[in-house]
């Protein structure tokens, strides 16, 4: 295929039978658990099903036939010509933020690879502009005919896969990762729902125990199975101005943007891992919240802190600084531990009339019931117990430093993130401080900016505000002395 | 903020702070009294309704339920009818050649700053409560969210949004 020739596309006909078949066992299970009763016999459902899937084919059949993909030399123009609706879609090479390439079960069995297009917008951040599925041949050549044009790199597909690693990411390492990259609270939530499992279990509460393991499964086990899946066989790299991260075990993807189109750089360390001296590198990068569940793209999954930390220099140095970071001033904690105090002592009072109300409406005859409504009591302890522990942990870590192209917030209590993010990127800027924050004559700072799903703010720790101002004293003088230059973000 | 908040509100006769802010205009306080007391008459309904509902089925709570409730609606009506003048008092923007700068709150005090070079999009929203109060907001849109300037008259509203349109339109012109 030449593309100087070919330029105009039309989706790998495959794509009719993958959205037939992938819509119509939704549909079927739809039908299932809403329709079982009303069918006569399983011959009816049958029925009902094939008319369903005959349907969807020949809608998806129509899709696929009036859709056409045009790669001019500036953009690509995605036009769809149906009976009661006509849609005309020029996407920008100028405004891609990314090309992803994936390969799922479908891909994989019928020998393609589909094509996400990924623009630098904040809308419509969690899914592609445009995602084009041809032979994997095909899609190949057209991705490296893009990345020479959009990218500037001009090395082709099959040499990619000879470049080696930036760091060496062991399956063992994303094991660890779908364990321990999992947020503190979703850890302690699927603990919880673990033990109340097992007491339910011992109790004999059916009920109890289902709707525990449900929750277990959709907050702990299902997001490690997912994130084990996708990480597996780890590879990133840069060349020239592009980064390239390539994982995953049954349905690989590969995904390319430019350095440029990076908002910030996180390296979070969520409370075990950081024990462990274990961290993850995230970025923010628009239009790649698609392939995350609205998260940002892994740069790295959890390694020694210091392997990240070397990992973040190499591939993103725009980024990153030496930096000396500003610790939260003593001032800060009086806030911090009266607002904690207020809301432990409401936790507490909520709690303890909870237990006096059981108490006294059951009278608490038995060990049992006694041991179970004593828990209430137990919760108000551990709750204010944590909510100190967390104001002890974001006096510890919570700090900022600004760079020369970028500042750095330290955020976080039990999770602790240092982000990195460049001044040309935000947006727009907020301080505010409470009553308790004026009179200490600290503030925190909101800073808004593009992410991998839309747009995000960052919040600092407590600072003076004067020192916070700074940030966007910088950001406007950046703008007014010519420093920020916005071709070099096209 | 320690030892200014005072002073970064203050105004002199002609409605402007000392480092030039414009404030709000009095008819902006009817209106935020009108949409908080809306706000709350929605609010009440809710709860009663939440706990005619589930209330039965908890007789056990009912007592710590209603209590919960009193408490929690007596706190919201402060609110809403304490907040408009605070609100009124401590609103403060100002737009100059390179940003947007608004001042505000009721408990907590914030400065939102927004580079004009960020704005993508400015639009002037009018509300039936401000509509009839000949008021309006000017809505600006940048890729990292929305920022209003809120309860302006609406002359000066389409007075801004015009400035800030024409003055992003030039900057666009300027990188053709």
């Amino acid at each position: 295929m030449n593309l100087d020739e070919i330029r105009t596309f039309r989706n790998h006909p495959t794509v009719i039978l993958s959205q037939t078949v992938a819509s119509g066992v939704i549909l079927s299970l739809i039908m299932y658990f809403t329709l079982i009763d009303s069918l006569k016999d399983f011959r009816e459902a049958l029925i009902l099903i094939g008319v369903m899937v005959a349907v969807i084919a020949s809608i998806s059949y129509v899709y696929w036939k009036k859709t056409l993909y045009v790669f001019t030399d500036t953009e690509i123009n995605v036009t769809r010509d149906m009976l009661l609706s006509k849609s005309d879609k020029h996407i920008q090479y100028s405004r891609l933020a990314s090309v992803t390439v994936r390969r799922d079960i479908f891909n994989r069995i019928f020998g393609t690879s589909t094509l996400m297009f990924n623009v630098n917008s904040s809308v419509n951040a969690t899914s592609a502009e445009a995602t084009l599925t041809l032979k994997r041949v095909s899609a190949d050549i057209l991705r490296d005919r893009l990345n020479a044009l959009v990218f500037s790199k001009d090395m082709p597909l099959s040499d990619e896969t000879e470049v080696h690693t930036m760091i060496q990411v062991t399956n063992t390492d994303v094991i660890l990762h779908s364990i321990l990259g999992q947020s503190t609270g979703q850890q302690m939530f699927g603990l919880l729902m673990f033990i109340y499992a097992v007491v339910t279990l011992f109790t004999n509460n059916g009920g109890g125990f289902v709707t525990a393991v449900l929750l277990m499964a959709i907050s702990t086990v299902i997001p490690f199975i997912s994130s084990l899946l996708k990480y597996y066989n780890y590879r990133v790299f840069r060349i020239g101005d592009t980064v390239t991260v390539e994982s995953g075990l049954f349905s690989t993807t590969r995904r390319s943007f430019k350095v440029n189109k990076i908002n910030s750089v996180r390296m979070r360390s969520p409370l075990i891992a950081r024990l462990l001296g274990k961290t993850i590198l995230e970025a923010e990068v628009v239009g790649m919240g698609d392939q995350d569940d609205g998260r940002s793209p892994v740069l790295c999954p959890l390694k020694r802190t210091s392997e990240v930390e070397c990992l973040f220099r190499n591939l993103v140095p725009e980024l990153y600084f030496e930096s000396e970071p500003v610790h939260q001033s003593r001032a800060a904690l009086m806030p911090m531990l009266v607002s904690n105090t207020v809301l432990a002592a409401i936790i507490a009072v909520v709690l303890i009339a909870l237990f006096m109300t059981d108490a006294i409406t059951s009278g608490m005859t038995d060990t049992w019931s006694l041991i179970v409504r004593s828990t209430e009591l137990f919760a108000a302890f551990a709750i204010a117990l944590l909510l100190y522990a967390r104001v002890g942990m974001a006096q510890r870590h919570r700090s900022f430093d600004m760079g020369e192209d970028s500042f750095l917030f330290v955020h976080g209590a039990y999770d602790i993130s240092r982000e990195y993010i460049s001044y040309d990127k935000v947006q727009y800027f907020t301080v505010q401080g409470g009553p308790l924050e004026r009179m200490s004559g600290v503030a925190s700072c909101s800073v808004y900016l593009m992410s991998s799903s839309g747009f995000r703010g960052v919040e600092s720790g407590l600072f003076p505000p004067e020192e916070l101002e700074r940030i966007s004293a910088e950001v406007d003088a950046r703008i007014s002395d010519g420093r920020y230059d916005y071709r070099r973000y096209l | 903020m320690k030892g200014r908040t005072s002073d970064q509100f203050r105004v002199d006769e002609n409605g402007m702070t000392s480092d030039g802010y414009h404030c709000l205009v009095p008819a902006s306080r009817k209106s935020m009294y009108i949409g908080n007391s809306i706000a709350f008459a929605i609010a009440a309904v809710l709860l009663i309704a939440a706990y005619c509902y589930v209330g039965a089925s908890v007789m056990a709570y009912q007592a710590l339920i209603r209590v919960s409730i009193v408490v929690l609606l007596l706190l919201v009506a402060v609110y809403c009818f304490a907040s408009p003048a605070v609100y009124y008092r401590r609103y403060r923007y100002r737009i100059d050649d390179d940003k947007v700068d608004i001042r505000k709150g009721v408990v907590t005090i914030s400065h939102t700053m927004v580079p004009i070079e960020r704005i993508h999009q400015v639009d002037v929203k009018r509300g039936p409560i401000n509509r009839a109060y000949g008021l309006a907001n000017v809505q600006i849109t940048t890729a990292g969210g929305l920022v209003t300037i809120e309860y302006l008259e609406e002359d000066i509203a389409e007075d801004i949004a015009e400035r800030l349109n024409r003055r992003v339109v030039g900057i666009l012109k300027q990188r053709v």
